[in-house]
């Protein structure tokens, strides 16, 4: 199976920071931006890590077929599995796989999504 | 043939296979000792002068050589500390190129475990070791050698920060060997490129630590000032490292410890892109980065303990 080539970049928003949308895109389908507030829950810990499974808010930076992007106050470690309540959408599971620090101070956290 | 280091074959060892000086091509490594004989002190010392760090084993023999290598460090060996900092590399070698090649990382992180306690008992004899340090650092332009000086130099560097819990100094250690796992992943054109690196392959080349804490985060065995080490050893305390661009205190101080030493050792190392350069000229570098880039008491620590032993060695 071939692999689909890689998306034109969608134009950020003026008002982005920069973080992922500067860089290599690495995600293989194109990114929407958009601005939602979602509520987020750690569904899943690292050994050295463990956090408290009490509800975040965070904004939905934007979003592919297969990754989203985050800001959060909150930084996250790669691999930590998190559980997002998408309005009208229902659930979703995301495993972290990059965070970048904005220059706000937010951080990015760059996911991919987990089959459901 | 296999690479080893001259030092590890000083040690009297009845298994030490046949040794060949290193020759440039076309010429083949001629004979120098063969097996059971013992090398002249007087040999070794006229090779070290003349630059020679590294002879060429029948790979067959090393490994037979290696695991009795390991079986002597565990009986205890009595030679000088920098010999025995050699033997001990010498040993883990090929285990540890093993690990580096196999999918999973927990053998990798127990040969760690083991070579950080030989490198926290050589400190413990810590005069000795510490005359040794001119001495001790291996280049050879891979990351092998460049994680076992690391190792080295962060545990030293925690002991002259006042650091003594035996404990601690081994978990240091153990995290120092693995902060640059994620290069496995990183392909070798890259890793070794002359020139500068394409945005593209600075990208790759940065994602390192990230790879690295990715390939670690699930060992049960490994604490999160470990793992920390390993993913922030790139962060800069003025927020220009990565992978995410932490400041200050934000970044553990294990990873602010290995930053300091990684900057020593990838300055005083030749690389595929630069000459390596003076000691004092890197402590130089690394003071014009203090307070800015790096921590500041771990740059002044660690100027202060190297400045100390190149005094005694001039």
């Amino acid at each position: 199976m071939t692999r689909p080539p890689r998306p034109r970049q969608t134009p950020a928003p003026s008002d982005s920071q920069g973080g992922f949308a500067c860089e290599q895109e690495r995600r293989r389908f194109a990114r929407r931006y958009c601005g939602l507030d979602v509520s987020l829950r750690v569904a899943g810990t690292l050994p050295a890590f463990p956090r408290q499974a009490a509800a975040k808010t965070a904004r939905l930076a934007d979003f592919s077929r297969n990754g989203i992007c985050l800001a959060c106050v909150e930084e996250f470690y790669p691999c930590e599995i998190l559980e997002l309540d998408f309005p009208e959408m229902g659930q979703r599971r995301l495993v972290v796989r990059r965070c970048r620090r904005q220059r706000d101070g937010l951080f990015h956290v760059g996911c991919e999504l987990l089959e459901a | 043939m296999t690479a080893v280091r001259l030092g590890a074959v000083a040690v009297p060892c009845a298994h030490r296979g046949d040794v060949y000086l290193p020759a440039r091509p076309p010429r083949t490594p001629r004979l120098f000792c063969r097996s059971g004989e013992t090398i002249p002190p007087s040999s070794l010392a006229r090779l070290q002068r003349s630059g020679v760090t590294t002879v060429w084993m029948p790979a067959s023999q090393a490994d037979a050589w290696r695991n009795r290598l390991r079986e002597l460090m565990a009986e205890g060996l009595d030679v000088p500390a920098a010999i025995l900092l050699e033997t001990a590399r010498e040993a883990i070698r090929d285990e540890m190129s093993e690990a580096w090649r196999a999918k999973t990382s927990d053998a990798l992180v127990s040969c760690a475990a083991r070579f950080s306690q030989q490198v926290v008992d050589l400190c413990a004899k810590r005069d000795e070791m510490a005359e040794a340090l001119a001495s001790i650092a291996v280049h050879d332009g891979n990351t092998f050698a460049h994680s076992t000086n690391v190792c080295t130099y962060v545990v030293m560097l925690a002991q002259a920060s006042g650091i003594s819990s035996n404990c601690t100094l081994l978990e240091l250690g153990q995290a120092a060997l693995l902060h640059d796992l994620g290069k496995r992943r990183v392909h070798a054109e890259i890793l070794n490129k002359p020139g500068p690196l394409s945005l593209a392959e600075r990208e790759t080349m940065n994602d390192h630590p990230r790879i690295g804490f990715q390939d670690l985060c699930r060992q049960p065995n490994l604490t999160r000032e470990q793992l920390l080490m390993v993913y922030q050893h790139h962060e800069r305390i003025d927020g220009g490292g990565y992978p995410v661009g932490l400041s200050g205190d934000a970044i553990c101080w294990t990873a602010q410890m290995c930053s300091v030493v990684d900057v020593y050792d990838a300055y005083t190392a030749q690389r595929s892109y630069r000459e390596a350069i003076q000691s004092q000229q890197a402590l130089a570098i690394m003071r014009s980065m203090s307070g800015t880039q790096l921590c500041t008491e771990h740059v002044e620590c660690w100027n202060r303990l190297v400045s100390r032993l190149w005094a005694v060695a001039v």
